[in-house]
């Protein structure tokens, strides 16, 4: 029984220890395509998530991105030039919601005059159609992972940020990549996280701690047991791995 | 009492309005139109947006090239631009020679660094990738070190009377022959 608890603690508390330098953080985004009321028209048409293009990005910070399912709102009243107040966060607290809409008239306090991508902050993302079409279509492939920076609490001037390679620096300073080859620690090295970022994102109360999936766990449970029952690994080996 | 409490009001009004102005990813729109004039102002381009602010993104800008004698301006060539919005510095020089650097947008594109004759023809077109190999340095280099844009470290700058740009990019200065589109490093 001693050996059986054994070989578990080891799975479980070992092998998650050594299979990367930081645990592996998540977090949780909601996807919301805006439409107009009759359910046409709608936003971010062929619902880009930028995903690998963000993966990339956060795995820097060792932070996973887990997109949720889409879901769709009819509502023209959001659709277009809304201030990012008028989207809802989730009522589940450590679930980010992201809103696709056209346009946006401001992040909050006055109209912007400027192109406007996204807004982020207060556990809730909203994105314009600009982003898909900016770089003669190439799109603005960092504005969803700078939001989510905005989010784990990061500012465009703290914690290192304010360089172009940047991912934090504002967006008329920020160098924007064109390909996943250009982002850090690849090619022309942008979106880079600093390790004082990448402290700050992970203290984030939205982040959930990723644990390897039970059925992996069992895997590697029978594997060694196999093993012992072989006698491949005694107990006196299986101690020492422990160590 | 009731001072202390205004004071404190504004206070956390003021952190409100930070925190919620500060969250954004945009770009300042470029002017509708602006004037470039050559050191001696014997030429002058003007870019002017086309179209209405929204549309800028997709339709850029146009640039009108003029000579300019005695008061009288003569207009040389127009054309409409590749960049997107428009480009983000420009250099005339006093021989009607013209040097576009970069796009609004901070991307590492194919217009780096554009130069046209007297009569408008396009005499080099660069790339960042172009400008990087130039320079001998890596990409993520020539990037970490950019001050102004994606890869420049200075501003370019033009003797007076001179058809030779130049500007400093990752620890180097390059210098731009207006005349044949040319690169050098110093």
């Amino acid at each position: 029984m001693k050996k059986v608890l054994s070989a578990v603690c080891f799975v479980i508390c070992i092998i998650p220890l050594q299979s990367q330098a930081l645990p592996l953080l998540a977090i949780d985004i909601q996807p919301i395509q805006v439409c107009n009321n009759s359910g046409g028209d709608c936003a971010n048409s062929s619902m880009e998530l930028f995903e690998g293009i963000g993966d990339k990005i956060w795995s820097q910070a060792d932070i996973d991105l887990n997109f949720l399912s889409w879901l769709a709102v009819d509502d023209s009243s959001i659709l277009n030039s809304a201030n990012h107040g008028s989207y809802t966060a989730n009522a589940n607290p450590s679930i980010v919601n992201i809103w696709f809409i056209e346009d946006l008239a401001s992040c909050g306090g006055t109209g912007s005059t400027a192109t406007l991508f996204g807004c982020g902050g207060g556990n809730k993302i909203s994105v314009t159609d600009l982003v898909f079409s900016f770089n003669g279509g190439i799109g603005r492939l960092d504005t969803i992972s700078h939001e989510i920076g905005h989010v784990l609490g990061l500012g465009h001037n703290d914690f290192g940020a304010g360089g172009g390679n940047n991912l934090m620096t504002s967006g008329g300073s920020r160098t924007v990549p064109s390909s996943i080859n250009d982002i850090n620690p690849d090619g022309a090295g942008l979106s880079v996280l600093t390790d004082e970022q990448i402290e700050e994102a992970r203290s984030s109360d939205v982040l959930y701690r990723v644990v390897p999936a039970p059925a992996t766990l069992w895997l590697v449970f029978i594997g060694l047991t196999l093993l012992r029952l072989r006698g491949n690994l005694t107990s006196k080996q299986l101690l020492v791995k422990q160590i | 009492m009731m001072h202390r409490l205004a004071l404190a009001y504004l206070k956390f009004g003021f952190v409100l309005v930070i925190a919620s102005v500060h969250a954004t990813d945009e770009i300042a729109l470029p002017p509708a139109s602006e004037n470039y004039y050559s050191p001696a102002s014997a030429y002058l381009l003007t870019l002017t947006m086309i179209g209405a602010p929204e549309d800028w993104a997709a339709n850029g800008s146009e640039a009108v090239f003029k000579k300019i004698q005695n008061g009288q301006s003569e207009q040389l060539w127009s054309q409409q631009l590749p960049h997107s919005y428009r480009p983000k510095l420009v250099i005339v020089s006093d021989q009607g020679y013209l040097a576009l650097f970069d796009q609004w947008i901070n991307v590492l594109g194919p217009y780096a660094i554009m130069v046209f004759s007297p009569s408008g023809d396009r005499l080099k077109s660069l790339s960042f990738d172009d400008i990087a190999k130039s320079v001998e340095a890596s990409r993520a280099n020539v990037v970490k070190k950019a001050q102004i844009g994606s890869w420049m470290e200075s501003l370019p700058r033009i003797a007076a009377s001179s058809n030779i740009v130049e500007v400093a990019v990752a620890g180097k200065v390059l210098s731009i022959d207006l005349e044949t589109g040319s690169l050098s490093q110093n």
